[in-house]
């Protein structure tokens, strides 16, 4: 508390006048002789504790009294981060509420959460701001929900009561970013910038909060968790296949934390499959240490299971869980297929490339085509690597088996006769072979007589990253691929089939990876070696994810790797077939929502089961292998709340506005003051005994 | 004398008599009837003779008509002995401000005995006087000769309120200088050591026809003042300062109880009991209290 006047405040030491009187004045009284004093200091005896108490009650309202008043003499006030429900200066404002919506302010104390209080709180200023005041919404985990400054109440009101907390990040110090803006040019002098949250740490982890002086506008934060920030949670959630425990077998390992600050002990934690406990075990959660607590179960092989890691509710029960999906499908068939087989190992032509495929997929080995006949049943991918010129048999079989959906990879080397590739293979190439360019060292060069070396062979250059075999090496992760060097390639002639492309191009503009296609199948011919014969891309961080996709992409299955649970609010990429038109998503509310763009879809706003129909025309069918789950930010669950120091430094406390505001105390002193001079007048009963006596003269 | 007993005061006590309601031994006769049979003019009743009777007293026409000894009995008319015990004490020295003429208890309580012993002379009834404190103040025997009057206004003239109360040493005087049934008659506060002064009159009336006159200011019985007072007490040195409308209550309720314990007491004892609030013409009182003897 401090005062406005502090001049006036010695006169709270008159409230020691009472007491002294109290305690040594003794009033100078009339002398009176009285005869039956027997009775008088009897009577005095009975009364005077009675009288005592009431003579100590009188003296301290006499001093409570002239306390008061000094007190509202000297103007106190109270100085509060906490915004008045009125303006501060009861001037029209222009204002912004800016409601933290994030997930963690589902936090439920007693029978609301901490949005619902800011609901209330926020409707409170709302109607305590006089008019004309004009007042702007912003939210911190969607910018698309904000409203700009506007006067209509009605609106506002509306707004503020149908918003529901979401279940993403927030980022406070973009909201506030917002509000500033919004402000920059707001019409009243008076401007505020309200924010509704429970201050946790990791709302202010995002954007910094910007400098509120160009907006002339002041902060005040609001804290409306009231620095509660008990909670637990699942933060991560693991599925690894144990194929020593036979087949089906996965370790199932969850993260669990407690972000309180006292122990948990023997805490249930239960492991669901499909919606159904199958596992429960017990866990100690220390505070703030992550512990790992681990499962293992068999799923059936055959289907796609979602597998749910539970905690008990506490008071934000939707952090309490974490699911993610597994699904088992039958291995890849891959045959590889050697011009050039060698009996060491590391000199053989498939050696770097059955390294990068096995043992993700299950890859079978042949020198030469003479058993391809039998070889090609039920294979998904061949690769025919450093293969002289096959005979025109395999090249029928090459061509039933793309025509029918396989896929066929071709690599060149030193044993490649590009002639006779052209005319037995013919349409199965995205391009006809033209020529071997040797433009760098090779391997090879001295053993098959070659001795024209010019330079230092060529980069990649060019990628296809919009391919969805190249996708994986956007951006950074294209470096994996780009110091690759090339000294022996293959050159192409031109083609006029429509259906073949270039996903990767050397400097020199020469193809290194051209797609085509035949039938139902995929072709990828690559124009150098897949060993380190012609060039060094064998060596390269990018060759096994290269080689890995190349599979995945010509056997029409999964493009990407299995990965975890996206989070609420990121898309997700929908595993179905390209055919499929028709498509809806069912959220874990029951919302169903169709796709206009069936393989992306970006609505994950709720943590759970999402389900996959799909159909190519008419009736929708489950597609149980495209399900996906959708998990919360594990940010949101620590809700450890920010320093008061910390709030200081943030830039807007340094803009020349104080964060104070002043709570007049004078009027509720008055009022105070008034109560006591009127306690103290009935029990001095001065006033009652005036009172009986005017009421006995008017009856009269 | 004059100034006790005024003309008019007198005038209106004149047409009443005063009856004592026992009867009482004496040696006059008067208007009181005496208890014994004896040497009388008024014929009262015949009883059988009996061995020890006075042989005068046979009434020998009673013989001649009945042939039986008769004795004749008469009605003696006896003169009364009063003895006025008044109480001069400090507490008697009280005036309150509404007090009838300002006058101290003390005062009143001399009017009040000079007007009963002026009625007494008039009916030839032998008056006595016992004025006392701590002490016995003064004393005058009871008689009925002429000039008596006189000589007991006087004395009750001089008398001055201080000191304190002993009542049991003036009753005990009371008590040695009467032989004969007399009629006591008390005037005191009761204030200030007359605890037992109900006690010593129970005492007295088993020979003596007691009247108490229990003469109270009217500031004793309601505490009128206000404001903070200072009180220092008349007979004892105690001083009290006090809020007097605080203890104002508890103090009326105290003193109603006093007064209803003396009352109760009295007439316990058959000790005729009469509060007097010094506020009430002493005029008003004689009346109320001859009305109540002569109801009797």
């Amino acid at each position: 508390m401090s005062l406005a006047a502090p001049f006036f405040a010695w006169l709270v030491t008159l409230a020691a006048v009472p007491i002294a009187i109290h305690l040594w004045g003794k009033p100078k009284a009339q002398v009176q002789r009285f005869a039956a004093m027997e009775f008088l200091v009897a009577s005095d005896r009975q009364v005077a504790p009675r009288r005592r108490v009431r003579e100590l009650l009188l003296m301290l309202l006499r001093a409570l009294a002239i306390a008061l008043v000094a007190l509202t003499v000297a103007k106190p006030f109270f100085a509060t981060t906490r915004p008045l429900l009125l303006g501060t200066s009861g001037a029209p404002e222009s204002a912004v509420v800016v409601i933290d919506d994030s997930l963690s302010m589902n936090y439920r104390i007693g029978t609301s959460t901490l949005f619902e209080r800011a609901q209330r709180r926020a409707l409170e200023l709302l109607e305590s701001l006089p008019e004309p005041s004009e007042v702007a919404l912003a939210f911190t985990s969607d910018a698309a929900r904000d409203l700009p400054l506007t006067t209509d109440r009605a609106r506002l009101l509306q707004t503020i009561r149908a918003a529901r907390a979401s279940h993403r990040v927030g980022d406070t110090g973009a909201a506030i970013a917002r509000a500033a803006a919004l402000l920059s040019d707001a019409p009243h002098a008076e401007r505020h910038i309200y924010l509704l949250s429970d201050l946790a740490q990791h709302g202010f982890a995002g954007s910094k909060i910007p400098s509120l002086e160009a907006a002339h506008a002041q902060l005040v934060p609001i804290d409306l968790a009231g620095g509660l920030h008990t909670n637990r949670a699942v933060t991560d959630l693991r599925i690894a296949t144990v194929p020593e425990l036979g087949e089906g077998a996965a370790q199932i390992s969850a993260t669990l934390q407690n972000f309180s600050d006292t122990s948990v002990s023997d805490l249930e934690v239960t492991l669901r499959i499909d919606g159904k406990a199958v596992a429960k075990g017990l866990a100690t959660l220390t505070p703030h240490t992550p512990i790992e607590k681990r499962f293992v179960h068999r799923f059936d092989p055959s289907a796609s299971h979602t597998v749910e890691v539970e905690l008990p509710a506490d008071a934000l029960p939707v952090d309490d869980r974490r699911l993610a999906r597994i699904a088992y499908r039958r291995p890849i068939e891959v045959l590889l297929v050697s011009g050039d087989p060698r009996t060491i190992r590391r000199e053989d032509e498939l050696f770097f490339l059955e390294t990068a495929l096995d043992p993700e997929f299950h890859v079978t080995v042949e020198n030469g085509l003479e058993r391809l006949k039998d070889s090609v049943q039920g294979r998904d991918v061949i690769f025919l690597v450093n293969l002289p010129a096959p005979d025109a048999a395999a090249g029928n079989l090459l061509q039933q088996f793309v025509s029918g959906g396989g896929g066929l990879f071709l690599a060149v080397g030193d044993r490649t006769d590009c002639d006779a590739w052209n005319a037995v293979l013919g349409d199965l190439l995205p391009q006809p072979l033209a020529t071997l360019r040797t433009v760098g060292m090779v391997a090879s060069a001295r053993r098959d007589g070659e001795t024209r070396i010019s330079g230092n062979g060529e980069r990649i250059d060019r990628f296809d990253f919009r391919h969805p075999l190249l996708s994986p090496f956007a951006g950074a992760a294209g470096e994996a691929l780009r110091q690759t060097r090339v000294g022996r390639f293959a050159l192409l002639r031109p083609t006029p089939h429509a259906h073949s492309g270039t996903l990767l191009r050397l400097e020199s503009g020469a193809p290194l990876l051209v797609e085509g296609q035949q039938g139902k199948g995929r072709v990828l011919l690559l124009t150098t070696t897949v060993d380190r014969d012609w060039s060094d891309l064998a060596i390269q961080p990018g060759y096994l994810p290269l080689m890995q996709q190349a599979v995945r992409y010509l056997t029409r299955t999964t493009l990407a790797p299995p990965t975890s649970a996206v989070l609420v609010g990121q898309p997700q990429l929908l595993l179905i077939e390209e055919s499929d038109r028709v498509v809806e998503v069912t959220a874990p509310t029951g919302t169903v929502h169709p796709l206009a763009s069936p393989h992306r879809f970006a609505r994950t706003d709720e943590p759970g089961l999402y389900r996959v129909a799909a159909a190519r025309t008419g009736a929708l069918q489950d597609r149980p292998k495209a399900w996906f789950v959708v998990n919360p930010d594990p940010v949101e669950s620590d809700l450890s709340p920010l320093t008061a120091s910390a709030l200081r430094s943030q830039p807007h406390a340094t803009g020349g506005t104080p964060l104070v505001r002043q709570v007049e105390l004078a009027p509720g002193l008055g009022a105070l003051l008034l109560l006591v001079l009127l306690a103290e007048a009935m029990l001095s009963n001065r006033v009652g005994q005036r009172l009986v006596r005017k009421v006995g003269q008017s009856s009269r | 004398m004059n100034s006790l007993l005024h003309p008019a005061e007198i005038a209106k006590l004149g047409d009443l008599s005063l009856r004592a309601r026992a009867i009482v031994d004496g040696a006059l006769a008067g208007l009181h009837r005496s208890p014994r049979s004896g040497a009388s003019v008024d014929f009262a009743e015949h009883k059988i003779y009996s061995p020890g009777d006075e042989v005068r007293h046979i009434d020998w026409k009673a013989y001649g008509k009945f042939d039986k000894y008769y004795i004749k009995r008469f009605e003696e008319e006896t003169e009364l002995t009063a003895y006025l015990v008044v109480d001069a004490s400090a507490s008697m020295d009280y005036a309150g401000s509404a007090a009838a003429g300002g006058r101290s208890k003390l005062q009143y309580a001399v009017e009040l005995a000079a007007a009963l012993g002026y009625l007494l002379a008039q009916q030839r009834d032998r008056v006595g006087l016992v004025a006392f404190n701590e002490a016995v103040r003064a004393f005058l025997p009871a008689r009925a000769r002429r000039g008596h009057l006189r000589e007991l206004c006087q004395q009750l003239d001089a008398l001055r309120a201080e000191g304190c109360t002993d009542l049991a040493r003036a009753l005990g005087r009371v008590s040695e200088v009467t032989r004969q049934r007399s009629l006591v008659m008390l005037f005191s506060d009761l204030l200030n050591g007359s605890e037992d002064a109900i006690r010593l009159l129970r005492q007295l009336r088993v020979r003596h026809d007691v009247v108490l006159f229990h003469l109270l200011d009217h500031d004793e019985i309601e505490l009128p003042f206000e404001g903070a007072l200072q009180f220092e007490g008349m007979e004892e040195a105690g001083v009290l300062q006090v809020d007097v409308a605080s203890v104002r209550p508890a103090y009326r309720r105290r003193v109603a109880e006093f007064l209803a314990d003396c009352r109760r007491r009295a007439g316990e004892g058959d000790v005729e009991y009469q509060l007097v609030n010094t506020a009430y013409a002493a005029t008003d009182v004689l009346l109320q209290f001859l009305h109540r003897r002569e109801r009797r």
